[in-house]
């Protein structure tokens, strides 16, 4: 197998950039919900020394030596990697789409040079999109990961890392300069544990014996191991990282016409998507569901997605999947072959404070419960007065429960909002 | 733009995986700027034609960025 992994830099802030060239060069970062903290930044952002998840608060002072700080705008960085993950998708006939910036694609039957190639997928979504990425190639996910990785830390290869390319003893110098904690499914605790035990670089962690992996730590460490040396084994669901976004989509066997099939699958796939935000623990804030037809089928094409917010971060499949439903039948349109259809689960955090039942006996009642919990919970956890009750915004919902006060307009997304060009 | 039939407030289509011929009407970015304008390529020399006749074409000048954002397929008038 040959894998290849598709990320876009510096996602959020390359979205933000498209819309405002003037951003280019800029030190540039995304802030979290309620404009808590640092969740993407431009080269030139790490440069004045900004760290990922650093707070906002640490760091506006560096407004004065040119920083600029946006609140996220997911309908747009939603909308963007729709649209990336599209042009992706064309370049092979297996993708799987990992998270709103990631995409895995099969390039196994792919006979041309596969650095050409990629280079080809590179330029195509950033014509199309106006996304700058990165592409690294492996034999199995976890190596793709890496060269992902080092095709994005290494100017030297324009952007496009092939180990499959190298021979064992290129690969294995390779890895000796990596910290074992980059590697895909090592987290921070697990990356301690492995220097306890002299492990400090991938090279060290792929010679370790995978059975020893397997009895000191997990079944996942082991598996990354023999991924390491080649051997296709991790699917993404057994990856136990909490996922920033999670994603349930599925190519119909049959194309669909009618409205009736496709809320089905998506209040299956609500369910699916609902089911791992659960069991990691975590809510989301919202979610973007999509439709399209086949780009293979000669008839007529059309695909739209459409990103839903509901009034609180919720793991509650009914809450998401009424959502869902209502804003299939405002992109669902008649005559058309749909192929592909799939949520997306977004801006995820973690479920701690909101307790409570996640399904509950009677909807309404424990909706509100659910709420207050939830209210509490973010208020506790971003300073009171965050979240505001009531009906002050009703009519606006976006601004009763999140502060964003520095965010870019819905340029792909909503007629009033889109950019403007002068004359 | 009303010599290519665009009007103030009008919604442009942009095509941004077309390459930009000699005449397209094009979203560019110069210098951190968007701006439309019809795209003159000649002889090899490029320009950007003003929307007003009276103005000099842009050419560019060095050290200045310039970036062809897309191509204008379609216009959109607003007839309320």
């Amino acid at each position: 197998m040959t894998y290849g992994l598709t990320d876009g830099n510096c996602f959020y802030c390359s979205c933000e950039r498209v819309f405002r060239p003037s951003l280019k060069g800029k030190a540039l970062i995304s802030l979290s919900n309620n404009d808590g903290c640092v969740i993407s930044r431009t080269d030139e952002a790490k440069a004045l020394g900004i760290k990922m998840g650093q707070p906002w608060f640490e760091i506006k002072h560096l407004e004065e030596k040119g920083l600029i700080g946006l609140s996220s705008n997911f309908a747009l960085y939603g909308d963007m990697s729709d649209r990336m993950m599209s042009v992706i998708g064309r370049f092979s006939p297996r993708q799987e789409i990992y998270s709103i910036d990631e995409s895995f694609a099969d390039l196994s039957g792919i006979t041309e040079d596969l650095t050409a190639y990629s280079q080809k997928i590179r330029a195509a979504v950033l014509r199309e999109t106006g996304i700058p990425t990165c592409v690294g190639i492996g034999a199995t996910k976890t190596l793709a990961k890496l060269a992902n990785h080092i095709a994005k830390k290494q100017p030297s290869w324009s952007g496009v890392c092939d180990l499959t390319q190298l021979d064992r003893y290129q690969l294995a110098d390779m890895m000796k300069n990596i910290e074992v904690g980059e590697v895909w499914g090592i987290g921070r605790r697990i990356s301690k544990r492995l220097n306890e035990l002299g492990i400090y670089t991938v090279f060290d962690l792929a010679r370790m014996k995978p059975e020893a992996a397997r009895a000191e730590f997990s079944v996942v460490v082991g598996k990354t191991i023999q991924e390491l040396r080649g051997i296709s084994r991790i699917d993404l669901e057994e990856v136990a990282d909490p996922k920033k976004q999670i994603i349930s989509s599925r190519s119909f066997g049959l194309p669909m016409t009618d409205l009736a099939g496709l809320q089905s699958a998506l209040s299956e796939f609500v369910a699916i998507a609902c089911n791992k935000l659960r069991g990691q623990n975590s809510v989301a804030a919202s979610m973007q569901i999509f439709i399209r037809t086949s780009p293979f089928d000669k008839g007529k094409q059309y695909g739209n997605s459409r990103l839903v917010t509901p009034p609180y971060p919720t793991a509650d499949n009914l809450v998401f999947t009424k959502h869902a439903l209502k804003a299939l039948e405002a992109i669902w349109r008649p005559g058309f072959k749909y192929k592909k259809a799939g949520v997306m689960l977004m801006d995820i955090s973690p479920a701690d404070t909101v307790q409570g039942e996640l399904f509950p006996v009677e909807p309404e009642h424990d909706k509100r419960a659910q709420l207050m919990v939830a209210l509490d919970g973010i208020n506790a956890r971003y300073g009171r007065g965050s979240v505001k009750t009531g009906s002050i915004g009703f009519h606006d919902r976006e601004h009763w429960y999140m502060r964003q006060e520095r965010k870019s307009q819905g340029y792909t997304t909503n007629w009033n909002e889109v950019l403007i060009a002068r004359a | 733009m009303k010599e290519a039939g665009i009007d103030d407030g009008d919604h442009l289509i942009v095509d941004r995986s077309l390459t930009a011929k000699h005449n397209s009407i094009v979203i560019a970015e110069i210098d951190g700027d968007v701006t439309v304008k019809r795209l003159h390529k000649k002889n090899g020399v490029i320009r950007l034609k003003a929307a007003n006749l009276t103005y000099p074409d842009i050419v560019p000048i060095p050290g200045q960025e310039w970036m062809i954002w897309g191509v204008v397929t379609h216009v959109i008038k607003d007839l309320l």
